[in-house]
Order: structure tokens, then sequence, then C-alpha cells
């Protein structure tokens, strides 16, 4: 059924409406995962004990736990008020400009920052089926009758749109150091840029692999054919290639080990030093948005996004079940699943990994990764010529 | 000269000293002293409060007494009028005193005159705070802090406190707990601070003492004294701003210990002597009279400590490094000895650097750490005023030695910098402490204390307590805290709502 | 057309990673370090010249505040020594409670060098895993002298009080445990491949180097020398305890670690065997009410979590104070060894050195 413009325009704002609001309520909760991850990882209390007092909406919980002798509050729970005190303060800050800073791109440089990261998911596929997820009952003034599909637009250089836009974020790093007119941020966002310029390079390597055995940018497509048409060599260069993706991933989202630009022992907070209140939280939105996308787009890729088994190995389930058993059906609960693993495996690392020192990280992304990923790209490029 | 008037203020504390001197005036009751009636116009015996005139014979004749009870009255309540000259000074003496200064004949220039002060300051005395009499309660615990704070008075025994025999009216040594004796002359007067310096800084408290009314009240004067403001608290007048010198130069040494033991020794022998020399002639006495011969004197024997401490003394050096080193330099060593088992080696202040290397180099000694560098300040030093030393540690051999050598003021003693790099920031915290320059030194600059501090705090001269709060003076105002200071002064809350302006 | 200019920066004296007020004056060429100067003083409270005005009882509340990390080792340094000058005797009870107490402080000083120094390079949960052990030892300090941190532990002559009942019961707890948890360390960093990278070959100081700039403790015998002032010139009851000496000779940082840890373990034994052997007795000597010493001046040093921590006295005839005192701070020594760990190196590479000498600034500066 062909849609009017008005139809289109209104389905595009409903659909935007409702990925800003998903992701704005998703960031959230990552930065509260992360504090409960990191909290029962390293024994931190105040993650994991903290809990709401005998008043409030856990008020009846607290005190029937109590009653039961027992640690009040769900576990789930704990450290919520903590979380929530810091939500408030980052609010409620007094917002410092430095004196000698260049205010404009001082106040640019967080959006800079934060509009790439949320522009992206525009091009990504979180359902790929075209019933959509559901659809609008009849009465529904304009867009009554039709389907909500599960990504905003499927353009056919959705891939190259992804990196293009996402590569945009680290001017708002860079200009961010700069603007402050100090040193350590300076420092920090010169090594950002260094950073993730050299890991752009690694990180479309091993994004060619799909791109390649697929033969396609679109992200809808790859993520489909990424699954049900691979034959069983594939694995290997998919299977490869999420490690080397990840890696970059961890450096293009400056996340531990990978975290110079704002190594808090070196740098004070790096190019985020002069930034106080919501401008610093920019920064933070910034970062976790650029968490999910690369966790969307490993899972999508190289997890075999909305099916059940990862690196192509669901086309084999296809071949020895048939396409329409109940394991090979799609559903955004395996994709969401997936990104969520991802999520907790960044929480992980950070726990778990010291930082690399800058040269270090120099070499690791132009000695090991940039003739790592090529040779990966060869395999894919010879795995394409022979067996498909 | 003469006394026209005598008579006695509030506050008498009964102490007969008056009386002592001047009996002919002056009769002490059970609660009062009072002027003689015999002495007087009148003929009443009282403390003379309607100022009654002496009797013209004894107004020549006893000034001096009375001059004398006047000045050795401890809480100086006896006043008198005096008048240059006896002869003239009958008109003006039934004048009173208020009026003295207004009498229209200056022809007569018979001033009547209320105690000079150039003479005595018995004027002053009446109201200034003095103390009578010190005593210590049971319960001193040895701390030497009151010795101190107060040396005049106060004297530290091995068991307890004692108020000295020289400022005592009584001339005894001891606690003064019983007899309460009067401190003598003026001692209560000029030491008053220190006593109640002293008495306040008794860690148990066992210090007391009596005075004029004016003294008692005056007890927490210090702190009476500071006002509100932290700014406008001369603390220069502070307790502890005043630094006591030390009297000594503790610089230990084989040498002088020797001579210490062998001077204690000659006395105990000589006091034996005396001791035996002293029962000789009582027993020939006693054999003269036909008593009884007295018990022949016993030598003291030696004090025995109860306690798991002993002193470590200097001792002859026996270490084969010391001897080493002596035989090596020569007259280049002034000394060496060990003292709870450390090998000390003093030099001449010019070899160090020698020796340093010597001990660094040789196959035998193998110092190769300079493990520690410090000086010390002995302003009473008879020709030196700091000793260096350095401690050298082999650890090879592990042992440790101690180089010393005894520098006056200005003499810069040679870096160690080229043989042990260790040195470079010990000599520049020596320099900052202490002032001491060394030659030759790399970056010879203050290293604990900023660069425009005054005077070397680790010298004995220098106070422990500071100058208290101050406006520090900002060379500029970068961070808006002069325009701040200036707001609050204006009323502003002190809150900066304006933009610092970029320099 | 282009400058090729030195950026100079200041590391502190307000900066996350230089443990108190440390500054360190740098000239950058890029990220690569072309002079480093350390520049102290910040903390500095003139230590020296109060205990010279305190009676020899009253200096030890200001030892605490020099290296407040490792409070016990300096409370330990300060008694022993005023002990040589008086030639006082300690009791042998006395004598292993103080090693216990010492060895202990030796663990918690470690443990908050391993969380800090990994927190530097990164690795941010050991940190708090080493936390989580340092306080059961701040739980046993409080327990024995009501403080955590500026503990006042000893008396001149031995101690105040006999182990408070069940002390010995906590300890053994503590000792049973520990173990397992340097091993819980060891696998989050030792063959972590990011840690190796980022200290092996790090900041690295020769011995000959170490000797000259007087740098002692885990540094030096990280460098190969085995000076352990505990072997060396035994004190306290380290003649009667057995216990070895961890060397390496990388002399680098990731040594350092290495020698570090070992300590732990070789402390851990003295604890256990000072808890074993504990002899039964007086805990004090007897002395007299005042201490009036003599002229005489003693060095008395001990071996420190840091180094060498020596006390240099002299007393004056019939005195209460410390006619000069003096203390050589093994963080002030080793401290003067930075810029020839890291000029030519990175700017990582200072903050690992900075954590690798372990200076704690109350101590450098005094």
């Amino acid at each position: 059924m062909p849609m009017t413009l008005t139809q289109t325009v209104v389905m595009a704002l409903i659909q935007i409406v409702v990925l800003l609001a998903v992701i704005m309520a998703v960031v959230p909760i990552i930065t509260f995962a992360e504090r409960k991850v990191i909290g029962y990882v390293q024994v931190r209390l105040g993650a994991t004990r903290i809990a709401g007092g005998h008043v409030g909406i856990t008020g009846p919980i607290n005190r029937a736990m109590w009653a039961l002798g027992r640690v009040p509050v769900f576990s789930i729970l704990r450290g919520l008020p903590i979380f929530m005190a810091d939500g408030l303060k980052l609010l409620t800050k007094e917002d410092v400009i430095p004196e000698k800073a260049d205010k404009l791109v001082f106040i640019l440089a967080p959006a800079i920052c934060m509009v790439p990261a949320f522009a992206v998911f525009a091009a990504i596929t979180f359902f790929p089926g075209a019933e959509g997820l559901f659809t609008f009952p009849a009465s529904f003034p304009i867009v009554g009758g039709l389907k909500f599909m599960g990504f905003l637009t499927d353009i056919n250089v959705g891939l190259l749109y992804i990196l293009g836009v996402a590569s945009v974020g680290v001017y708002g790093i860079v200009l961010g150091g700069w603007a402050s007119n100090s040193k350590y941020p300076l420092l920090g966002g010169l090594r950002s840029a260094a950073q993730i310029v050299s890991y752009e390079v690694p990180l479309s390597m091993s994004l060619l692999v799909p791109v390649l055995l697929v033969g396609s940018l679109s992200f809808r497509e790859l993520s489909v054919k990424l699954a049900t048409e691979m034959p069983l060599v594939a694995a290997v260069p998919l299977f490869l290639g999420f490690f080397f993706y990840l890696t970059c991933g961890f450096a293009e989202t400056n996340r531990v080990p990978f975290d110079l630009a704002e190594a808090e022992t070196e740098l004070v907070s790096g190019f985020h030093t002069e930034y106080t209140g919501m401008k610093m939280g920019f920064f933070f939105l910034a970062e976790y948005a650029n968490m999910i996308v690369v966790s969307a787009i490993a899972a999508a890729f190289f997890l075999g996004g909305h099916y059940l088994l990862p690196f192509g190995l669901q086309s084999q389930l296809i071949h020895a079940l048939g396409a329409g058993h109940a394991l090979n059906q799609p559903s955004i609960l395996f994709f969401v699943g997936k990104v969520g693993f991802l999520l907790f495996v960044f929480l992980w690392i950070r726990a778990t990994l010291p930082r690399y020192r800058y040269d270090q990280l120099m070499h690791v992304g132009w000695k090991f990764l940039i003739p790592v990923t090529l040779v990966n790209l060869f395999i894919a490029a010879a795995i394409k010529f022979v067996w498909m | 000269m003469a006394i026209t008037k005598v008579w006695i203020e509030e506050g008498c504390i009964v102490c007969n000293a008056c009386e002592a001197e001047c009996p002919d005036v002056f009769h002490v009751t059970e609660d009062s002293c009072h002027i003689r009636g015999e002495a007087r116009v009148d003929g009443v015996e009282n403390e003379n409060k309607g100022k009654s005139p002496l009797k013209d014979e004894l107004q020549r004749k006893l000034e001096d007494a009375i001059v004398a009870a006047a000045a050795g009255c401890p809480v100086s309540v006896i006043v008198y009028e005096q008048v240059a000259n006896a002869a003239e000074a009958a008109p003006a003496a039934p004048a009173p005193v208020a009026e003295a200064p207004k009498a229209p004949e200056p022809v007569v220039a018979a001033p009547v005159v209320e105690a000079p002060k150039a003479e005595a300051p018995k004027a002053v005395a009446v109201d200034a705070p003095r103390i009578t009499k010190v005593w210590i309660e049971d319960g001193c615990i040895v701390c030497n802090a009151c010795e101190a704070e107060c040396p005049d008075i106060f004297h530290v025994t091995a068991d307890s406190c004692h108020i000295k025999a020289d400022s005592r009216v009584d001339g005894k040594e001891d606690e003064n707990r019983a007899a309460k004796a009067l401190l003598k002359g003026d001692l209560g007067l000029e030491q008053f601070s220190k006593i109640v310096a002293a008495a306040a800084g008794c860690p148990v408290n066992v210090i007391k003492y009596d005075g004029t009314a004016a003294a008692v009240s005056a007890a927490p004067a210090p702190a009476a004294e500071v006002p509100a403001g932290p700014t406008s608290w001369d603390i220069r007048t502070a307790p502890n701003r005043q630094v006591t010198a030390p009297k000594t130069a503790p610089v230990p040494s084989f040498k002088t210990y020797q001579l210490e033991v062998a001077e204690q020794f000659k006395a105990d022998e000589a006091k034996w002597q005396k001791t035996q020399a002293d029962y000789e002639v009582a027993k020939q006495k006693a054999a003269a009279e036909g008593k009884d011969a007295p018990k022949p004197p016993v030598r003291p024997a030696p004090k025995k400590d109860e306690n798991d401490m002993k002193t470590p003394f200097p001792q002859e050096a026996k270490d084969a490094d010391l001897l080493l080193l002596a035989e090596r330099l020569g007259d280049k060593v002034e000394e060496v000895f060990e003292q709870a088992g450390e090998l000390v080696c003093q030099v001449k202040k010019e070899a160090v650097i020698e020796v340093l290397r010597l001990c660094q180099d040789d196959p035998h000694l193998k110092y190769e750490m300079l493990t520690d560098e410090t000086a010390t300040h002995y302003p009473v030093g008879k020709d030196f005023q700091f000793s260096v030393v350095y401690h050298l540690t082999s650890l090879s051999r592990r042992k440790r030695l101690r180089i010393r050598i005894l520098i006056p003021e200005g003499f810069e003693p040679e870096s160690a910098c080229a043989l042990y790099p260790s040195a470079n920031w010990m000599e520049r915290e020596i320099f900052d402490m202490l002032g001491i320059r060394f030659q030759d030194h790399p970056g010879l600059t203050r290293i604990l204390c900023p660069e425009g501090w005054e005077g070397y705090p680790l010298r004995k001269e220098y106070p422990t307590l500071g100058w208290g709060q101050r406006d520090i003076d900002f060379r500029e105002d970068r961070s808006g805290m002069l325009n701040r200071i200036a707001m609050e002064k204006a009323g502003n809350l002190g809150i900066n709502l304006s933009i610092p302006k970029a320099d | 057309m282009f400058k090729n200019e030195e950026m100079e920066i200041n590391l502190g004296p307000q900066h996350p990673s230089t443990h108190g007020v440390l500054r360190v004056k740098l000239r950058l060429d890029g990220e690569t370090v072309t002079h480093c100067e350390p520049i102290i003083g910040y903390l500095h409270r003139g230590v020296e010249k109060i205990c010279e005005d305190k009676t020899f009882f009253q200096g030890q509340v200001w030892t605490d505040r020099m290296d407040y990390v490792a409070a016990i080792s300096n409370n330990l340094g300060w008694a022993e020594s005023i002990e040589k000058l008086f030639g006082i005797e300690v009791p042998r009870r006395a004598r292993y409670i103080r090693t216990m107490l010492t060895e202990l402080n030796r663990i918690s000083s470690h443990l908050l060098w391993l969380g800090t120094h990994a927190l530097d390079i990164g690795a941010m949960t050991v940190f708090l895993y080493a936390f989580r052990e340092r306080e059961q030892i701040l739980d046993l300090f409080e327990a024995f002298c009501g403080a955590r941190l500026t503990t006042t532990a000893f008396r001149i002559g031995g101690l105040r009080e006999d182990l408070p009942p069940g002390f010995l019961k906590q300890a053994q707890a503590f000792q049973d445990r520990f173990l397992a948890c340097v091993d819980e360390y060891e696998t989050l960093l030792t063959e972590n491949r990011i840690w190796k990278k980022r200290t092996v070959g790090v900041a690295p100081i020769s011995a000959e180097d170490c000797i000259a700039y007087g740098v002692t403790g885990p540094v030096l015998r990280a460098a190969g020398v085995a000076f352990d002032i505990r072997k060396a010139f035994p004190y306290a009851a380290y003649d009667e305890m057995e216990f070895d000496v961890p060397t390496a000779t990388a002399a680098d940082t990731y040594a350092r670690y290495q020698v570090r840890v070992e300590e732990m373990r070789q402390s851990h034994r003295i604890v256990q065997q000072c808890i074993d052997k504990l002899p039964e007795g007086p805990v004090m000597a007897k002395l007299p009410k005042v201490l009036k010493s003599e002229v005489g001046e003693v060095y008395h040093a001990i071996e420190a979590p840091k180094g060498e921590l020596g006390y240099y006295l002299v007393g004056e005839k019939g005195s209460g104070n410390p006619y000069r005192f003096h203390v050589r701070a093994p963080s002030f020594v080793n401290l003067q060894a930075l810029p020839k760990m890291t000029e030519g190196k990175l700017l990582a590479d200072v903050i690992a050195a900075i954590g690798t000498l372990d200076v704690v600034l109350g101590e450098v500066d005094r």
C-alpha cells in the first residue's frame, strides 16, 4: 500500500520520537548497569548496598524485607539512590566556562559530539522483517493501518553513512579539548584525534569482510544475508573479524583499555577536564550512545543479528531444519539480547584491564590490527571467490 | 629628706617583713600591719588610713628604715610621703597630697612627692600584679617544664621541684609547701609573667602561688589579652615566640666524656677526703672531750639503678674501620670513638671530601652509599656553630659509619654531590633548614620552604610559633581574591559576581 | 613554517596520580619527557623543629603524620631510636608485638601502593580488592590502639598495653585468608598482557644508580641488591624470624611489582611466626618517670615499607627534649631518582614511575 507524503512524514516523525525516547531511556539504564556490574566485580559498597529507606516507592518493599530479616530492597534496586543523586548532580551543577576558552566552540563541542552519535541510529535496523514490529489500528488518524517498521530508514549505503557520521564525533572531542585552552584537555583531544584516525582504518577494514561477503551496503540486507546465506567457511573471517571489530570499537568509543583521551591518572580527565554539568553529561551520553552503536553493528553483522546463531552459522541450521522451523525465525529479542551482552562486555573489560600507553596503542593499531584485518579481508575474498 | 607620713594600704599579707626592718614604726598584728601609736602624732595605733604624720624626731631618723621596709614589702602596701628637706617641708607637711602640685608657692619649692619612680617602684607596685609566694604541691612529675620557663625560681631535682634558695626570704631550698616562705625582693614582680606561665604550663598543676589581688586575678592574663580578631593579635608577645637559647653544645665526644668522668671522679674523691678529714677532726674532738667516737663515714655506694636502662656513653674506638681511618688520615682525623654501637669519626672540616672519597674507594672500607646527611646548630659551641654529619652505609659489608665535621658560621664545606649524588637534596635541605652553604653544589636552592622564606627554621634562635594569620599579598589578583576581600569589606557578602578580567 | 616547541606542563600539585601534593615540572616534546623536575615542600610542617620543642614522649604523634600510610613503622623507628639513645632494653614480648604490628603495617602499606599504582595504570579493580584487605588490617590496628591511621602505637620502652583479648584470633582470621587474596591480585595483574606492556622495562634504574642516589627499599631490591635492614642490622624481633628477602634483577616497574607482592607474602610469614611464637611476659621496660638524656647522638634506621627510615637524634645532658631530631625519610631520598628514571620516556611512564617509587608526600616534606 503506497503511503502519502503526509503519512510518510508523520510516520518518520513518530519513529524518530520513539527511537530517541528509547535511546534516552537506555543510556541511563546502561550507566546504572555499569555501576551495578562494576560494583559487583569490584566489591563496591555504594552500588551494591545503598538502598532506599523506609519511605518512598520502595518503602513498603523495604519494610517487608526488614520484617523478614533480610537486607531490604531487591538486589537490582540497590545502588539506585546513589545513581539518581549522581544524575541530579550532573543536571544541577554550575555551568563553568573557562575565562580564556573559545566560548562558541566550547559550547558547540558537546553538541558536535552528541548529534552524530544519535544520528547514526537512523540507519540501524533493529528488526529486519517486512511485517514490522506492530501495525497501527485503523482508528488512528493519518497513520491508521500502517506498519511500524523495525528501522527508521534503510538506505542502500547505510554502512557508509554510519561510518561517515560516526567519525564526525571525533571533532567534538578535539574541538572540546582545544577550546578549553588548557594543557591537559589539549593533550587529551590530540590523543583522541590520533587514536580515532588510526583506528578508523582497521575498523573499516574489518567491516569490509561482511560487505564483501554479501555485496551490499544496506544495513538491513547485510544483517539478514550474513545470518542466512553464508557458507560454513565464512564463519572463519566473520569470527576473526568480530574480535578485530570489537577491539577497534573499544578504541573508537574511548573505552578501557583505550581510554587514553580521558586517562584520569595522566590527564586529569582528558578532553573534558574543563567541562561541568550537563555539557559533560553530553559527552557521556555520546559515549554511551556510541557504545550502543558499536554493539548493534557487531551484533548485526557478526553475531547473527536477529537470528539465533552467530557468525553465519544460522544458514547451516536453516539447511538442517528448514526455514519454517521455530528456531530459524528472526526475533528482536535475539538482537536486543546480543546488544545487551556486548554492552556487558564493555563493562566487564573496563573492570578487568589496565590502560595502554599512548605509543603502545598506536603500535596495536598500525602494526597489528591493520595487517591482520587485511589478511582477514583476503580470506573473505577467497571465500567469496571459491565458495559463493 | 624626710618621711612625713606612712600608712598601710589594703592587702597586707601579715608577713612581718616590715616589722623586722623597722620595728619602731611597724607592728604586725594578727590580721594587718599597724603604724605604732608612739611613732605618730595622733598616738593611735592602726593602719593610719587617716594619714596622720609621723612624729618630727622620727621623720629623719627612721627614713632609711621605712624606705627599706616599703621596698621589702612583698605586696607593696606600705606607702609614705617624702619631702626633700624636712625643715622646708614642715610648713607644707600638712598639705594634702592632691593639692601639692597646685601649691602656689614655688619659692618654697617643697612639692610633696609620692614615692618618686626613680627611687623606688612603690607607686607602680601598688597596682602591678605581684607574686608573693610560690610553692609546689604534692605530685610533681619532674618534667622540667617550670625550670625551662623560669629558671630563677624553680629548680627541678631528681624527685621533685624546689623553689630556689636564693629566691626565698628564708633561704632554704625545698618545695616551700609547709613554710610558704616569701619570695625575695622584687622577684615576684620581675618574674611575674614567667611564674604564671610556669604554673599554667605545669602538666599536673602543682605549682601554686599567692600574691596581690591583682596578681591572682591577672593569672589568666595572656588569654584575656587576646582580642577577638586574629590579625590584631600581636603574636610576638606570645610566650612560645620567645626562644630559650640552649646553654650547652651537646656534641658527643669521647675526649670530653673522659674529661667529665675524670672531673667527676676527682670531685667525688675530694668530697670523700673531706668527709674523712671531717671525721678525723670530729674523732679527735670527741676523744678530747672524752665522748664516744662518732661513727666512721661510709663511702656512698653508686646509686642502684632499677631501670632497664643502660645509657650508652662514648667508648674508645676498637672497630677496625675507625682504626684504619685514623691510621690513613693521620692528623686529619680529630677524633674516633664508638657510641651505642655506632662508629663516629670526626674529621677536619676542610678534609671531609677526602675522607668521604677514601671511605667510598678503599677496598677495606667500601662505604658505597651516603644514606643521610644532616646538620645541627650549636649556638653556644666554642669555635663552631654547626656540626654536619654524613651517615655512610656499606651495603656489601653491612656496616654504618658516621663522619662528622664541626664548622663555624659562614664556613662553606665542599659538597658531596660529586661523590654521592644522593647528597644533592640532602644538602639543599640543610641549606634550607640551617643556612649552611655548600661549595660546588649544582643547585643550592631552598627545597622545602618557599623561595622567599626568611630565616632558617632549624636554627635554635628560630621560634616554633608562627606569626599567626595574615592577609596574603597577592602579586597579581588572578584569583579575584583581592577584589573579593574588597567587596567583603564593603559589605557585599563576599560573593564575587563580576567576571574577572583577563590579563 | 612549523615551530618545534616544547610544552611545559605541571603534573600536580593537585593531580589525581601524584599521590598527594607532589608537583613535577615536565617539559614535553609531544608526549616524550625531555626534562623532569620534582618540586616538593607543599606539605612541609616542620616536624623536626616541632619535635625539638616536645619531650621524647610527645614526639611520637608527629611521626604518625609523616608516612601516614605506614604510621606504625614510623612509631617503631621513633621508639627504637630513643631506646638506643637511652640504652633501654625492651621486653621480648613487646618486641614480638611490635614486629607483628609493623609487618601488618607493611602489608597494608604495600596494599595501598598496589591499589593506587594499578589504578594509575588503569586497572581499577585491584584498587578496591586491595582496600578490602587493608580495611581488615586497619580494624586490627583499631582493636590494638583505637586508631586506624595515626596510630601512636608504641611507647618508649615497650607498649602501653598488652594485646587486647581476641586480637590474635582476629589476626589469625586475617592470616588465613590473606594469601588467597594475594593470589587474586596476581591473577588480575601478573600475567596480564597490558599490565606487562605498561610495566616491563618502564622506569628502569640500575643498581649502581640506586646506590648513588641513596635509593633503598623495594626499588633497590628490584635492582638485584639484597639489602634489607631487617636482615643487615636486625632490630625489634627480626633476628628471631625466618623470612626471605625477595629480589629481582630487571630493575623495572614490573620487577618492583613482583618484589613488593612477594614482600607481602614474606610479611605474612613473619606475622604468622609472631602469632605462633609470641612469648609471655611484661610489655613495658622499667623506666624512670621522666627521661633525661645524656650527651649522645644516634642514628637508627628501620626497614619501612618505602625503604630505609632513619632517625637521627642528638641528646642534651639533663634535657627531656631531643636537641636535634632529624628524619631520613625514604620517600624523600627515593624521589631524587625520579628524573633519572623518567627523562626520555613518555608522559604515561612518569605516572608509572611515581607510582612505583611509592612516595608519600607527608614523609617527603615532613
